[in-house]
């Protein structure tokens, strides 16, 4: 599996490394931090998405079902690629809040880590959703299809905020407990997310998507 | 160690609108066996099923001694070397680059050897194979498929598009490996010159059947030509005549010596000869 992370890692090579210092930049300025933070971690899905778009391209995957690789194993390259880009992301809002209080400005450490947290677990759900629907899709019609996911979302939520008015009450409970609880979701979902992926990723090499 | 590297029976699988119907095929080990057939005959689906990258609909594929839909299958690929009829690595890597993605991906990766080649083929390390010209690029999947001490070669369309010398080259780069003990090559290709120059065996697929499957010597024996007239092709039993080309002056027939008269005139045939007249000759 290190050889497909490799891979991708080459394959940005350039661009990732372009991005993240674009995002670094954005993390230390104050007025843009919250921007730059946001971008940092949105990196852990474009990357993945970026990657599939380029196995497509050069057809990868035929070469790649050649080598010594479970479908699993192609298929979980991409969720690491993420889980890396996320990491990367971390340590980006990190770097950025050192460089705010450095240079003057305020860094509240604990809301750097709350947001970093945070953020992480959003990416981790979006990796979920949006992998399986790339390799059912195909990276063009994928991207469209995630969008309209997102948009059918927020619709939906705006939708039932019309109709009640307000957010349904939930019982207080300590951040560390949410934070527990959204962690145990996260790996469901991706377990999930997963296996349909390898399910999606087998049709598509059967050509049952062309 | 079983005897044969790759076998294959009653293989099948079914598209839309192509068939490989009930493929039975043996690869002995220290043999090339030269897979022809024209473009869309089934070798390129043939090599995936060969490496369980395509669902097959029935038949069983034995290759290095395990079926390849069972878990032992994956330890096996360490030992096959394969190279596609394009390389499908992204063009923004180096060869470089795709040494370091190898190392991780096979466990007998042998970098000094990968090295070897690639300067051996003299390809320059950190260009772009964006910027490489197709026979470099084959170069480049041989080098990678050479690299991590395969006992088993599978070549799809290696050969096509390239130059006769590098041709020459690389053919003899696949015959030395399939003289070492307990090496074999399958080789895939339209250019028939190529596999009558190393093939031991050749199989002959048309349209996703395989229309013979043979030792290349004895089927260059088995068949011969035999240039006469019209009358005179009335005269010869019709099993012996297995395609013909009707001309102005005559008739040219691709006949089985075995079944024709002692003295008749049989002139020796090419691989090329008995693949043309099966399958665009007049057949009988």
């Amino acid at each position: 599996m290190i050889g497909l992370l490799k891979k991708d890692l080459f394959v940005a090579d350039k661009s990732g490394r372009l991005l993240l210092v674009l995002a670094l930049v954005f993390s230390a300025v104050p007025s843009m931090s919250t921007f730059g933070n946001t971008y940092a971690m949105m990196l852990a899905v474009m990357m993945p998405m970026n990657s599939i778009a380029y196995d497509e391209r050069c057809k990868w995957d035929r070469y790649a079902a050649m080598l010594p690789y479970r479908v699993s194993q192609l298929v979980w390259s991409k969720y690491l690629l993420a889980y890396l880009y996320t990491l990367l992301g971390s340590g980006i809002m990190v770097l950025g809040t050192l460089l705010r209080s450095v240079t003057g400005g305020t860094a509240d450490w604990l809301e750097t880590a709350q947001t970093c947290v945070m953020l992480a677990l959003v990416m981790l759900f979006i990796t979920a959703l949006g992998l399986p629907v790339l390799y059912r899709f195909g990276s063009e019609k994928g991207r469209l299809a995630m969008i309209l996911c997102m948009g059918a979302s927020v619709g939906a939520a705006m939708g039932l905020l019309g109709i009640f008015g307000e957010l349904p009450e939930f019982p207080e409970l300590p951040l560390p407990v949410v934070m527990v609880g959204v962690a145990v979701l996260a790996v469901v979902v991706t377990g999930v997310s997963v296996r349909l992926s390898v399910h999606f990723y087998r049709k598509r090499q059967n050509g049952a998507y062309d | 160690m079983e005897a044969n590297a790759i076998e294959i029976r009653g293989l099948t699988k079914r598209y839309k609108d192509f068939a490989l119907e009930n493929l039975d095929l043996e690869l002995p080990y220290g043999c090339v066996l030269g897979l022809v057939g024209e473009n869309g005959a089934g070798k390129s689906t043939t090599i995936r099923l060969i490496m369980d990258a395509l669902d097959r609909d029935g038949g069983t594929v034995t290759v290095l001694g395990a079926d390849n839909k069972s878990s032992e299958f994956l330890e096996r690929k360490e030992d096959i070397g394969v190279v596609l009829d394009e390389t499908f690595v992204p063009e923004v890597m180096s060869a470089r680059q795709l040494g370091k993605v190898m190392a991780g991906t096979y466990k007998n990766w042998d970098q000094g050897a990968y090295d070897g080649w690639i300067k051996r083929f003299e390809l320059p390390p950190d260009k772009k194979f964006k910027d490489y010209s197709r026979g470099m690029t084959m170069k480049l999947g041989i080098a990678a498929a050479l690299s991590h001490r395969a006992r088993l070669l599978l070549l799809d369309e290696a050969t096509g598009g390239l130059d006769p010398m590098v041709r020459e080259e690389l053919l003899e780069v696949f015959a030395d490996f399939a003289a070492e003990e307990g090496h074999a090559v399958l080789l895939s290709s339209h250019i028939v010159s190529d596999l009558e120059r190393i093939c031991d065996y050749i199989a002959f697929l048309h349209k996703g059947r395989l229309m013979l499957c043979e030792e290349k010597d004895v089927l260059l024996d088995k068949f011969g030509i035999l240039k006469c007239s019209r009358e005179q092709l009335k005269n010869i039993p019709e099993e012996a005549i297995h395609g013909k080309r009707v001309g102005t002056y005559g008739v040219e027939a691709l006949v089985e010596r075995a079944f024709m008269p002692r003295d008749a005139v049989v002139d020796r045939t090419t691989l090329e000869d008995i693949i043309l007249y099966m399958v665009k000759g007049e057949q009988k």
